[in-house]
């Protein structure tokens, strides 16, 4: 058994290996990146086209390069030929599927690789190891390169000519109140009014609002009705009351398509008519899509045949 | 394939004292430099976001500091076969790194962002073949995306880390197959090595190919294929043989469900070293993958068939364009484009950067010219060496194509593929003429350098090259573009799902961080819709037939550039007229959003 592990040690590790990096991605979904990056890479991109080749090709065919380019080129290959099969048995695509489809397909190639007599025995990569100053030349090249990214990653100061924008928006709330906005992505601090006009008449004024960059404001409004009336909200710079900076203006009374929400039902009488598992629900269409929120504020979609 | 007196035609005679040398050799060193290199175009980014001059002198510093080490090293005899391997990664990943530190904070190409959407929907469907409103042929080649979407489930990582790292992958696939298809089909080292460096030179490769998009990972995929057929044509025995068609049809099978003009040229590729093989060796010789040419075309013909039949509809506008402008062209009915600018004129290279870019291609012409003479001399009856010399003549003969509107863009996307004869035989000449005159070494170097930095020049336009503003601080807080801004103000106030017509940039924003369906383009025409100064009918029945409730007005005309378009402006932008936007202001319209430039109607009471 030990003879026949060491005449396939390559083999024997890449499997193990890729169990492994399947158990830490896909058992382990809420582990951090930091944690999961390296494994999920080995198994997306190196181990079963390591596994793949060595099943096909006999190692004497294949120089080392060779090697690493069918190893990443074959794992892409046999992650795009997975999700492929993944989708024709209706499976659904995620961390669990992608690691234990890959896990099997390398260990599955391995075997075939060790059956065929393909395993090779693990060496060391550097018999003779490297030199101090290779080691340093290679240290020196990460630090530049590392240097570069974190350069590159870093949020720099806006340039002196910078356009920067600020929004002012309306939401109709209902057909008696609206919901009003400013959001500034000006490079500087800047004071702001807003008016709400209502049927042409100023109803209520804000401000000065000072924003900060990247800050946002907003109120909600009464505006009477129905039936609506047109409303209107006014942005002047605080600094030229009287030039109109942005203007927003809602005069159809229709009432704006809102975000998703998750409210819950206040109560869940026990003959309540929609009444489910997790206690009452309401139904949701949204588009094509339809969903039950519970009382529990869990959303479950409903499939389309039972709508 | 190959014989040995070729492989000492060209200077594989080297070799062997090649291979006694150190294992890293001189790589530490180049490492060094190139680490080097990036550090000074990060440094070019950082000057360019800022909006400060003279952006371009560390960016080409850089260029140099990565290449010119490298192509002196490749270019010598000294070095081993694997290290010459190394260096050859490590150009192309310094090179990936040029492309990635340009926008490190997200992805910034209009395709990036068509593929970004394909990938999240995977990730949220839990399924392949959704829908793009942008590119609605994408989600048919779902390889990238289910990769990508596989790296960012397992490691947890953002779909931009993932896809930068899938991309960076697939480049080191792309230089090193190159390489090794090289040294296997001319027993050559040197000339691997030389042939990738000056792969670099493609126009495309330092930024377009270096994208998030289908065809920078299926090309790959075809080098890997390309490299299994050599080797299945030079397997010694059926049980080899067998081994290296699985592998073609595993990496054919991955590059049919990527990208749809990749695995049409490789099935090309596939057919024409057939019917070269038959022409220059008779049908009795072994070899021709005649087989493997069926196979492929089959799984091909299957996926346009059964998975992605409207590619058809896809293409061929694009093509018959191209083709009817040439006609027009050479019968002068159209004008042509001028060189290093825009469609819309507005860009223009400096004139040191022109000169080099049409030295660049001087030199390759030389170099093919030269190397055509080699194959002609040692490798005519060899099918794929001579199959890629007509890939070399026919990459020279697409020059004239960069003068025409509609055709340019074709010529640029062949020379992905045709430029890999190119650095073939440009490199058989450039080892030949250091076999003659040794002293010429550091010309060939120089050369290798000059040819890569007009590509980058002919490839993308000056003021794209380095970063532009997009993460910006301002008082100790970040700040966002306008279309970004407006893209996530509609997920935050309207929910995810609602449908826009917008400009080109803008509608990208609105599907990835809006998480909205998005209308955009001239096909139909919403581009008119939006810039036009006035609202005509035909426009209204657009907006009711498409059931399409809101409009994304957006006065900057850079709106309209999806490579260009996401970024803060520096200065006042061009605008279209204020009646572009104006026109949307009717009673029965509402005027959601406003910040500027952009404004969001609420346009369901035209209907």
């Amino acid at each position: 058994m030990s003879a026949w592990l060491r005449r396939n040690g390559d083999l024997a590790l890449v499997a193990g290996v890729a169990a492994l990096c399947a158990v830490l991605t896909g058992a382990l979904p809420a582990a951090p990146a930091g944690v999961r990056a390296l494994p999920a890479a080995l198994l997306v991109l190196a181990l079963p086209g390591y596994a793949i080749t060595a099943a096909l090709v006999a190692p004497a065919a294949l120089r080392g390069t060779e090697r690493v380019v069918f190893a990443i080129a074959l794992s892409i290959g046999a992650t795009i030929l997975v999700t492929l099969a993944l989708h024709l048995l209706s499976i659904r695509l995620g961390g669990g599927a992608w690691a234990s489809a890959l896990a099997l397909v390398t260990v599955a190639a391995a075997g075939a690789a060790a059956l065929r007599g393909h395993g090779r025995t693990l060496r060391r990569p550097y018999p003779g190891g490297m030199r101090v100053l290779e080691v340093l030349a290679l240290a020196g090249a990460l630090v530049l390169a590392g240097g570069a990214f974190a350069l590159g990653l870093t949020p720099l100061q806006a340039p002196r000519d910078l356009q920067g924008s600020t929004a002012l928006w309306i939401l109709p709330r209902g057909t008696a109140s609206v919901q009003i906005g400013v959001r500034s992505d000006q490079p500087r601090a800047a004071a702001y009014t807003v008016d709400l006009l209502v049927g042409g008449r100023r109803v209520r004024s804000y401000g000065p609002l000072r924003l900060r960059p990247g800050a946002s404001w907003t109120a909600r409004a009464a505006t009477g009705g129905p039936p609506a009336p047109v409303v209107e909200a006014v942005l002047r710079r605080a600094g030229a009351p009287s030039v109109v900076f942005r203007h927003v203006i809602l005069r159809s009374g229709r009432v704006a398509p809102g975000p998703a929400t998750t409210r819950r039902l206040r109560a869940c009488p026990a003959r309540h008519p929609l009444r489910g598992a997790r206690g009452c629900y309401r139904v949701v269409v949204r588009g094509r899509r339809a969903f039950r929120f519970y009382t529990d504020g869990t959303k479950v979609p409903i499939a389309a045949s039972r709508r | 394939m190959t014989t040995a007196p070729h492989a000492l035609a060209t200077g594989a005679a080297s070799e062997p004292v090649a291979h006694r040398t150190r294992r890293l050799g001189a790589f530490p060193l180049l490492a060094l430099s190139a680490g080097a290199g990036l550090l000074l175009v990060s440094v070019a980014d950082a000057l360019s976001r800022t909006g400060r001059a003279h952006a371009s002198l560390p960016f080409w510093l850089g260029i140099v500091a990565i290449l010119l080490p490298a192509a002196v090293r490749v270019a010598g005899a000294q070095a081993g076969s694997r290290e010459r391997a190394a260096v050859v990664v490590l150009v192309g990943l310094a090179l990936y790194g040029v492309k990635v530190l340009r926008d490190p904070f997200a992805f910034t190409y209009g395709d990036e962002l068509a593929h970004l959407h394909n990938l999240t929907e995977i990730l949220r469907r839990g399924d392949i073949f959704g829908t793009n409103s942008i590119l609605p042929i994408t989600p048919r080649y779902p390889g990238l995306e289910s990769t990508g979407a596989a790296l960012t489930a397992l490691s947890g990582a953002s779909p931009f880390a993932s896809g930068i790292l899938l991309i960076g992958a697939a480049r080191v696939v792309l230089v090193l197959a190159l390489y090794v298809f090289v040294e296997r089909l001319v027993d050559s080292a040197r000339a691997a090595g030389i042939a990738a460096l000056v792969y670099a030179a493609t126009p495309t490769f330092v930024y377009f190919s270096a994208q998030f998009s289908y065809e920078s990972l299926a090309l790959p995929l075809a080098l890997a294929a390309v490299l299994a057929v050599l080797r299945w044509m030079t397997a010694p025995d059926r049980g080899e043989r067998r081994g290296w068609a699985a592998v073609v049809v595993l990496c054919a099978a991955a590059v049919i469900a990527t990208h749809h003009i990749t695995s049409y040229a490789l099935t090309a590729f596939l057919l024409a070293i057939s019917l070269l093989h038959l022409m220059l060796r008779g049908r009795r010789a072994p070899g021709a993958p005649w087989a493997l040419t069926a196979i492929v075309g089959a799984m091909t013909v299957a996926w346009l068939a059964l998975v992605a039949g409207r590619t058809v509809g896809y293409l061929s506008p694009v093509l018959t364009d191209a083709v009817h402008h040439v006609v027009d062209t050479i019968r002068r009915e159209s004008g042509t484009r001028t060189l290093f600018k825009s469609d819309s004129g507005a860009e223009s290279t400096p004139a040191l950067e022109r000169a080099v870019a049409l030295l660049a291609v001087a030199v390759l012409a030389a170099g093919v010219l030269a190397g055509v003479r080699e194959v002609w001399r040692h490798w005519r009856r060899d099918p794929v060496v001579v199959l890629l010399s007509l890939g070399a003549i026919a990459y020279l003969g697409t020059f004239p194509l960069r003068f025409i509107p509609a055709a340019w863009e074709t010529a640029s996307r062949a020379s992905g593929f045709l430029i890999i004869g190119v650095a073939l035989v440009s490199a058989l000449a450039a080892v030949a003429l250091m076999q003659r005159r040794p002293r010429t070494r550091p010309l060939v170097a120089v050369a290798i350098v000059l040819v890569v930095a007009g590509g980058i020049i002919s490839g993308w336009p000056a003021s794209l090259r380095q970063g532009r503003p997009l993460r910006v601080r301002a008082e100790g807080h970040l700040i966002d573009p306008p279309g970004v801004a407006a893209a996530r103000w509609t997920r935050s106030a309207l929910g995810s799902g609602r449908r826009f017509a917008a400009e080109d940039a803008d509608a990208r924003l609105l599907v990835v961080d809006g998480h909205q369906v998005a209308f955009q383009g001239t096909n139909p025409d919403y581009n008119t819709v939006l810039q036009s100064p006035i609202l005509n009918p035909w426009m209204v029945a657009l907006l009711r037939r498409k059931r399409i409730p809101f409009v994304l007005a957006d006065r900057r005309s850079i709106s309209a550039d999806n490579i260009a378009g996401y970024f803060f402006d520096v200065g006042a932008p061009a605008r279209y007229p204020a009646a572009s936007t104006a026109k949307f202001d009717l009673s029965d319209v509402d005027r959601l959003y406003d910040s500027g430039d952009i404004v969001i109607f609420d346009v369901r009471g035209l209907w």
